[in-house]
């Protein structure tokens, strides 16, 4: 039986696996985490078992058993259910429902609901050359130092085929019925676990047959798009919403409408890097 | 409508002033509204004080070139408000006689 604890926020979440292909899978899903090996459970217990086929995920805190049978499916539901507990319970952080990357020590996040595109682009800068943070949650406190949910990115079936391309190694591809998990190294990226300063809001929406268009948003506007995805809104109150605002107000908030990566101009990672490059950081 | 009804703030809602714009919160309920227009406006007025057709009456004497849409957009604006929970109806007491 192999024990990690996550230490996040104040959060201590202890996964637990039987020996075998639960402990490699669960390896495989954290690789990328912050985590320490441990030998008895210290605060909230997921734990998982691989018998006679199948996959069983149990979340005693929520009286929660999930029988499961691709591995992909394991990795978005045990991974969900640490992003859960880490927005429910973390202390002195704000949550967003965001994905994140990184170039240098400043980062650009990217706040969406499900279905806008936001792992499928968070998958794109990746694979070209952007440090992967998170595609799900980020930990940001009141002076922008933001730390991501490091998971293998999650693609749900209907994305898969914008990706495909960008994968390097498929054998590490963990298919799923709900969502197919790319381990950052099966795209040749790179990620962290460090915290990095929050640079850059890029609101995203994949639309079909759009054409690429990046513009700035009003401070009300991108305000209006990061509260509906500010997860722990109702916990924070009015404190939260006072650092959101000043975070939106102390940095450039842009929205991005494109029809697949192929419509974005060759040179879009570099002038994303650019708008990440300190001499145009006004985040103070 | 009743033309007649007062309405005040929701005491703890917080109103950010975003480079001119105004973004409403309801820690209540998390909900945040991005008060455009006559909103704003509508907004400041709700204080108690004034019943709707005196708001309605104010704003058409500030714009009187738009005064046929104003009654509109303060009923949209206090249907907007009231569905999230920013302003509340204000109870007078009856004076008994």
């Amino acid at each position: 039986m192999a024990r990690w604890l996550i230490n996040m926020a104040g959060v201590k979440i202890t996964v637990r696996a039987k020996a075998g292909p639960a402990e490699d899978l669960v390896k495989l899903a954290l690789s990328c985490m912050r985590t320490e090996h441990i030998s008895n459970t210290q605060g909230i217990e997921l734990s998982l078992k691989f018998e006679e086929n199948v996959w069983e995920l149990v979340d005693r805190s929520n009286n929660l058993s999930r029988k499961l049978d691709q591995a992909g499916d394991v990795i978005y539901h045990l991974t969900d259910r640490i992003g859960f507990h880490l927005a429910d319970k973390a202390k002195n952080v704000h949550c967003l429902h965001a994905a994140s990357a990184a170039h240098g020590d400043n980062a650009l996040i990217v706040p969406a609901n499900a279905g806008a595109g936001k792992s499928t682009f968070i998958t794109w800068l990746t694979a070209n050359g952007f440090e992967y943070l998170t595609d799900e949650l980020i930990l940001i406190d009141d002076h922008g130092m933001l730390e991501g949910l490091v998971r293998p990115i999650q693609i749900h079936p209907q994305g898969l085929g914008a990706v495909n391309h960008l994968i390097d190694s498929s054998e590490m591809v963990q298919k799923g019925k709900f969502a197919t998990a790319l381990p950052i190294e099966c795209l040749s990226g790179i990620t962290t676990n460090e915290s990095k300063k929050l640079a850059l809001l890029v609101f995203p929406k994949y639309r079909k047959g759009a054409e690429f268009c990046l513009q700035e948003l009003s401070s009300a506007g991108a305000g209006m798009r990061l509260m509906a995805n500010y997860v722990n809104a109702r916990s924070l109150g009015g404190d939260g919403f006072r650092a959101m605002m000043n975070l939106v107000r102390n940095t450039p908030c842009y929205s991005l409408e494109y029809g697949g990566f192929d419509t974005l101009p060759s040179d879009f990672s570099s002038q994303l890097e650019t708008l990440l490059t300190p001499s145009t950081v006004s985040h103070v | 409508m009743n033309l007649d009804n007062h309405y005040q703030k929701t005491p703890e809602c917080l109103l950010e002033d975003m480079h001119g714009e105004m973004l409403l919160f309801n820690p209540g309920n998390a909900t945040t509204l991005h008060l455009k227009g006559r909103s704003a406006l509508v907004w400041e007025l709700c204080n108690g004080e004034h019943s709707l057709a005196i708001m309605i009456d104010i704003l058409k004497q500030a714009n009187p070139t738009q005064a046929d849409q104003i009654e509109g957009d303060v009923m949209a604006a206090i249907k907007e408000l009231l569905e999230n929970e920013v302003i509340q109806i204000v109870v007078c007491q009856q004076v008994p006689n």
